[in-house]
């Protein structure tokens, strides 16, 4: 199996980590222990080849690598927040050609893959190509991978479905699956009806490349044999086993798991102090990568006028899900003993101080990691 | 600057055959450039073992029954591999280093479910 897309340095402040993988390098070593006929395709710089053949020539039977001109890094303050990318590439014309029997292709910052082969899988989240085959790509039989954001992008389309449809008949697709983060994924194909598949529960949430964990086990599934939905739900547990615990290569084994009921969500509240730069600043990061979770409205408001919205959304029956942001102990705990605070269902605060101190939470979940917190906003309590 | 093993192709490309030696040092033959070996690192470890504890002190060695050879993580005290490092940048720095004598410990910072995050430590 192809698997065409970048390898990158990706930092991450919290939890603090730096790793050599991109999305084409973790799915090389992530099905390394399912496979033995892993080819990597990417590019580095000539002077850093090394370095990408010792890290991943291990794990496959050839690690192909094409000429860039920088080693891109991409730097996380937590694991939703958007990367800063550096050093950013405009967009450009470069193009390699990749032949085989299966492939897995994924979008790359410093040019596209070609590919003509047997059985693809495109996930093309970064691509700035048109598509798959207005790429010059081929297959026989084409999966594409991709979040609701993107397809509707690269659609026109106002809805998932209609997006998904559409997208089947331009690349000439079997199977579209769309990630809708925490509300999990929706197998579209030509033959039957949009399938939801389910985001399981974890513990934590290391989100970074949990898209491409998801893409290489439905890719590997999918080419082994089974059906998109099943190969699906098996990229769903996977995924959530992943971001609890990431830890490569994925093994078959898997932890027992629950499905995550969906919450429907008109608005999102953030409840945390605004009174320095640095609140602000933080408050306007969780929006930022909150905005990109689905279509929603997002207020931020200090303790004492979180009545005020929560009223206010009442009237207009908007469903609601608050995050109430502790700044330190004592401000969680007023937080915790607030009226109002404690009337809205589920509340969740992040001071992971709170378990460890045993004060008693009256209402509301606890969370001591900001990625799954966010999480569990959209997600029915367990 | 590590040299570049492989074909080079007019196009600017490269394959590695996955039997070749790395040949990549960050030392001369007298052992000098020992400066150029990094002092420490954190790694996440590739394919954990189960049964590896926080405090842990683990072996860095080289297993060259696989090629190009892996940075392996060896348990002293059973003699066996408890994982191995993969996904890191500079790692061919380190595997030359590791070639060329340098020893490296590993310290076991954290086990987290599946992850495992040690701290390596030229000796």
């Amino acid at each position: 199996m192809i698997i065409a897309g970048g390898v990158y340095v990706e930092d991450c402040v919290t939890p603090r980590t730096t790793q050599l993988l991109g999305s084409a390098g973790r799915a090389t070593v992530a099905l390394s222990k399912m496979r033995s006929d892993l080819e990597l395709h990417t590019y580095h710089p000539p002077e850093l080849w090394e370095d990408v053949r010792v890290n991943f020539a291990p794990v496959c039977t050839k690690c192909q690598l094409y000429s860039s001109n920088s080693r891109v890094h991409f730097s996380y303050l937590f694991p939703l927040g958007r990367p800063l990318q550096t050093p950013y590439l405009d967009p450009s014309d470069e193009r390699h050609f990749v032949t085989g029997e299966q492939a897995i292709i994924f979008g790359c910052v410093e040019g596209d893959f070609v590919v003509r082969a047997n059985v693809v899988v495109a996930d093309l989240q970064g691509s700035t190509s048109k598509g798959f085959r207005a790429a010059g790509s081929h297959a026989e039989k084409l999966a594409i991978v991709l979040n609701g954001r993107e397809v509707m992008s690269r659609t026109g389309k106002p809805t998932i479905t209609e997006a998904a449809n559409e997208l089947l008949e331009i690349e000439k697709a079997e199977v579209v699956v769309v990630k809708d983060g925490p509300n999990g994924s929706c197998v579209f194909t030509r033959t039957a009806y949009p399938a939801p598949v389910p985001a399981y529960s974890s513990k934590s949430l290391y989100k970074i490349g949990s898209g491409d964990i998801f893409s290489a086990v439905f890719a590997h599934f999918w080419m082994e044999g089974a059906a998109p939905v099943a190969a699906a739900d098996l990229a769903s547990r996977h995924t959530a086993a992943y971001v609890e615990s990431p830890s490569l290569p994925l093994t078959k084994e898997l932890p027992v798991q629950t499905a995550r009921e969906p919450k429907i969500v008109d608005q999102i509240i953030l409840v945390g102090g605004q009174n320095s730069i640095k609140d602000q600043w933080f408050m306007e990061l969780l929006s930022e990568a909150i905005s990109h979770l689905g279509k929603f409205d997002i207020r931020l408001v200090e303790t004492n006028t979180l009545g005020h919205q929560l009223r206010e959304a009442s009237e207009r029956n908007h469903s609601v899900s608050v995050l109430c942001i502790a700044g330190d102990k004592t401000e969680a705990h007023s937080m915790l003993m607030d009226p109002i605070i404690s009337m809205t269902d589920p509340v969740i605060f992040l001071d992971n101080s709170y378990e460890q101190a045993g004060i008693e939470v009256p209402k509301g979940r606890v969370f001591a990691d900001l990625s799954q917190a966010i999480y569990e906003l959209f997600w029915m309590p367990i | 600057m590590i040299a570049t093993k492989g074909m080079i192709d007019m196009g600017g490309s490269a394959t590695f055959p996955t039997n070749g030696n790395n040949n990549s040092s960050p030392m001369d033959g007298n052992g000098e450039g020992r400066d150029k070996c990094p002092k420490k690192l954190k790694a996440v470890v590739t394919g954990p073992a189960l049964g590896i504890a926080t405090g842990a002190r683990l072996e860095v060695t080289l297993d060259s029954t696989s090629s190009p050879p892996r940075v392996v993580l060896v348990d002293p005290t059973s003699n066996s591999i408890v994982g191995s490092l993969a996904g890191i940048p500079n790692l061919d720095v380190l595997l030359g280093c590791l070639e060329n004598g340098v020893g490296y410990r590993a310290f076991v910072d954290s086990v987290d479910g599946g992850r495992v995050d040690v701290t390596v430590t030229q000796q």
